[in-house]
């Protein structure tokens, strides 16, 4: 294939062309994102104990004044309902105390050693809109804490969250550990009570048809352009 | 004087990168059959769309710049660079149809962490994201881990000599055996073992640790290609900590220093050349930073009263240098906890760990143990040299995979990148400290992105400021190139606008 000389003319309308491709797939790609259905459940989670506290205290370990616990008393007075954003910026406030935490279980219950391990979500998408795909809105990352469900209480989590389910809520009450022994030092709750605040609720994601189309479209074209260039490559 | 590049050169370039977008549009078809088999139909026509996006961008390149031209040094350094700022592109494209992203800039960044095996996410909501994007999240470390430019152009590329100027490109400096085609085979062979081995082990981990079988190997295969790879991505949002297994971490951390060692040594090990092996530089150097390394961490929890025993102590402590070290990134506590709850010397001791980074001619980032290595042995020649008497000569070896001589030139070379690495960390500090966020921190992310580990102590998250996320995503591409490749396409573009025809 022999190449004409480029012009300055020719050049300019190249690069036209070029910017004008990539700003129709960009205004495309836009499209298709802001197109997409949702499903129109409500998936807030109604009867949530009231936070104890509304502003997160953060801490650090270096700092002359941060708060810890008088030795010997592992358990003192309750302290309500916590959140993992408060726990997790500053945990000495909270080692050893009793709390009640809400979250969805997410992912997996880790049934073992008679009892399971659950990621509580306290999250927005957990807590109050459900999850991003129901909904489309954007409220930030994940966040929660990890749950030592004993005997029994292992049963109430059945349905963990995922890309089809939110999961069931449960509220716990039990202690915080900040470095659990147990736990090889990691944060946890070891629950004494549970209880199922919301069960999972499965939700369902309209199927995007304008982009199953565009899809199929760009796979036909692919697949043509793959069988001549391999007809083409065989001639040659 | 600088010459300008002609047609020919931009041809063959263009054709080249062409072949690479080519192949990644064919690798983000693997997590779109799964997420076509397992019905998860909006996931699965968005990484369509980008499967086929850089499909069809590829062919057109392929046949409209078709050169007879043989591919040069100058055009593998460009062509290299230009494929790791495209890749990310064709990936950031399903990614951010998926609409788990604030903007194409936030795709495109969990893109190029994937890419270049470093593992920071601004993604949103992924305890809720389906398998199918899970595993494109996860295939990204493992594409770039394996050097995206190599696996595809010696799987398309029909002989291996013109392909031999790309591997250096991609910072890998070492081959294992002298043909590179045969090199690219034993990293695939390599790669192919370990991927067996270690997702059968993980996924054994997870089901011990209460996982259902099927989301064992779900967990196991994803685990693996971020752990070998040494990546960082995970299937959920608190990553190894999810697993509260002893034996998960346990596994996990003998695929992360796998991960970190080079081929070369995987060569020696296959052959099962174990002294030679232990004798080499690298494995030294390594062996001897990471025990230095752990030692400061383990001191700083204990005087900090962050943990009391000794399990707590490996398994939170010692994980996460190792995780550093290797630039893998998996973390076992959350990012806020680093600050509140780790004091000042144990993150210090974190950051120091990831700006070392692993062995050179494995997926690891940062500044590499060769370096180091040889460095040290240039400081220690010298000291000898200024005791000995005048007439006497001193020379340093060092054992690779013969015995070698330390010269000043390679010790010129390794201390040229040895600082870069260290004006990268520093800039991207202080990029974060102007946004304002505290030194110590903004190093820690900053080392983090740049050495392509992936832990993170808080900063990097979708409200992080734009063009700090940009400054973070150049680091990661700078840091995964090794500089060089990223120079040599700011030059052609220099030479294209100034150069003398």
């Amino acid at each position: 294939m022999s190449a004409r000389p480029a012009t300055p003319a020719r050049r300019v309308l190249q690069v036209l062309v070029v910017a004008s491709v990539v700003a129709a797939l960009g205004v495309g790609i836009e499209w298709l994102r802001e197109t997409t259905p949702r499903t129109a459940q409500d998936l807030s989670v109604p009867g949530l104990p009231v936070p104890t506290e509304t502003e997160v205290v953060t801490c650090e370990r270096t700092l002359p004044d941060r708060p810890t616990l008088p030795s010997g008393q592992p358990e003192l007075a309750p302290v309500g309902r916590v959140s993992s954003t408060e726990v997790i910026a500053c945990p000495d406030r909270f080692d050893g105390r009793v709390v009640q935490f809400a979250g969805e279980v997410i992912g997996d219950v880790l049934r073992r050693d008679g009892g399971a391990w659950v990621l509580l979500n306290d999250d927005a998408y957990a807590l109050e809109a459900g999850p991003l795909d129901a909904h489309g809105q954007l409220l930030g990352t994940n966040t929660g804490l990890s749950v030592w469900l004993d005997g029994d209480l292992a049963d109430l989590a059945t349905t963990p969250g995922n890309a089809r389910n939110r999961g069931d809520v449960l509220l716990v009450e039990g202690v915080l550990r900040r470095a659990d022994p147990e736990d090889g030092g990691g944060l946890t709750i070891r629950a004494v009570r549970a209880e199922v605040l919301v069960p999972a609720v499965e939700f369902s994601q309209p199927v995007h048809r304008v982009q199953a189309i565009v899809a199929a479209v760009m796979a036909l074209l692919a697949t043509a352009g793959v069988l001549a260039e391999r007809r083409r490559a065989a001639r040659e | 004087m600088l010459i300008r590049p002609d047609r020919d050169d931009l041809r063959m370039i263009g054709f080249t990168t062409g072949r690479v977008v080519y192949g990644v549009g064919v690798v983000i078809l693997v997590p779109t059959l799964v997420a076509l088999a397992l019905r998860e139909w909006n996931d699965a026509t968005a990484m369509a769309i980008g499967a086929m996006l850089a499909i069809l961008l590829g062919q057109y390149t392929t046949v409209r710049l078709r050169s007879p031209q043989e591919l040069e040094w100058s055009h593998g350094m460009v062509t290299v660079a230009l494929s790791w700022l495209l890749a990310p592109l064709a990936f950031a494209v399903p990614l951010y149809l998926t609409g788990h992203f604030g903007s194409f800039v936030d795709a495109y960044f969990d893109a190029m962490s994937g890419l270049t095996t470093s593992g920071l996410s601004v993604m949103q909501d992924l305890d809720h994201i389906g398998v199918g994007v899970n595993l494109l999240r996860h295939i990204t470390h493992f594409a770039g881990g394996q050097g995206i430019v190599i696996v595809v152009l010696t799987v398309f590329a029909s002989g291996g000599g013109q392909i031999g100027t790309l591997y250096v490109g991609e910072g890998r400096d070492e081959r294992v055996v002298p043909n590179i085609i045969r090199t690219a085979r034993f990293i695939y062979l390599i790669a192919t073992a370990w991927l067996l081995a270690g997702t059968a082990a993980l996924t054994l981990a997870g089901v011990l640790a209460g996982l259902t079988p099927w989301r064992a190997l779900h967990h196991g295969i994803n685990i693996f290609m971020a752990a070998f790879d040494t990546g960082g991505f995970s299937p959920n949002s608190t990553s190894i900590a999810y697993y509260h297994s002893a034996t998960y971490e346990l596994v996990v951390t003998v695929l992360m220093i796998a991960g970190t060692l080079s081929f070369p040594v995987h060569y020696q090990l296959w052959r099962r050349q174990t002294r030679a092996t232990t004798q080499h530089l690298e494995t030294r150097t390594l062996a001897l930073t990471t025990g230095l390394i752990t030692l400061l961490a383990l001191v700083g929890l204990v005087t900090a009263g962050t943990y009391a025993d000794a399990t707590s102590l490996t398994r939170k402590g010692a994980f996460t240098i190792v995780s550093a070290h290797t630039g893998t990134g998996f973390t076992v506590v959350a990012p806020g906890i680093y600050v509140s709850d780790w004091g000042l010397f144990a993150p210090a001791a974190v950051v120091f760990a990831m700006a070392l980074g692993g062995m050179a001619g494995s997926t690891a980032g940062g500044i590499k143990a060769i370096r180091i290595g040889l460095a040290g042995k240039s400081v220690l020649r010298d000291i000898r040299k200024a005791i000995a008497p005048m007439s006497s000569l001193v020379i340093a070896s060092y054992r690779s995979r013969t015995r070698r001589v330390v010269r000043d030139e390679q010790v010129r070379a390794a201390i040229v990148i040895i600082v870069l690495f260290l004006l990268t960390y520093l800039g991207g500090a202080l990029v974060g400290v102007f946004y304002g966020y505290r030194f110590d921190q903004a190093l820690f992310e900053s080392t983090s992105a740049a050495a392509n580990v992936g832990l993170s102590i808080g900063i990097v998250g979708p409200v992080t400021p734009t063009p700090l996320k940009l400054t973070y995503i150049a680091q990661m591409y700078l840091g995964r190139l090794e500089f060089m490749a990223a120079f040599a396409l700011l030059g052609y573009g220099v030479a294209l606008v100034r150069g003398r025809v």
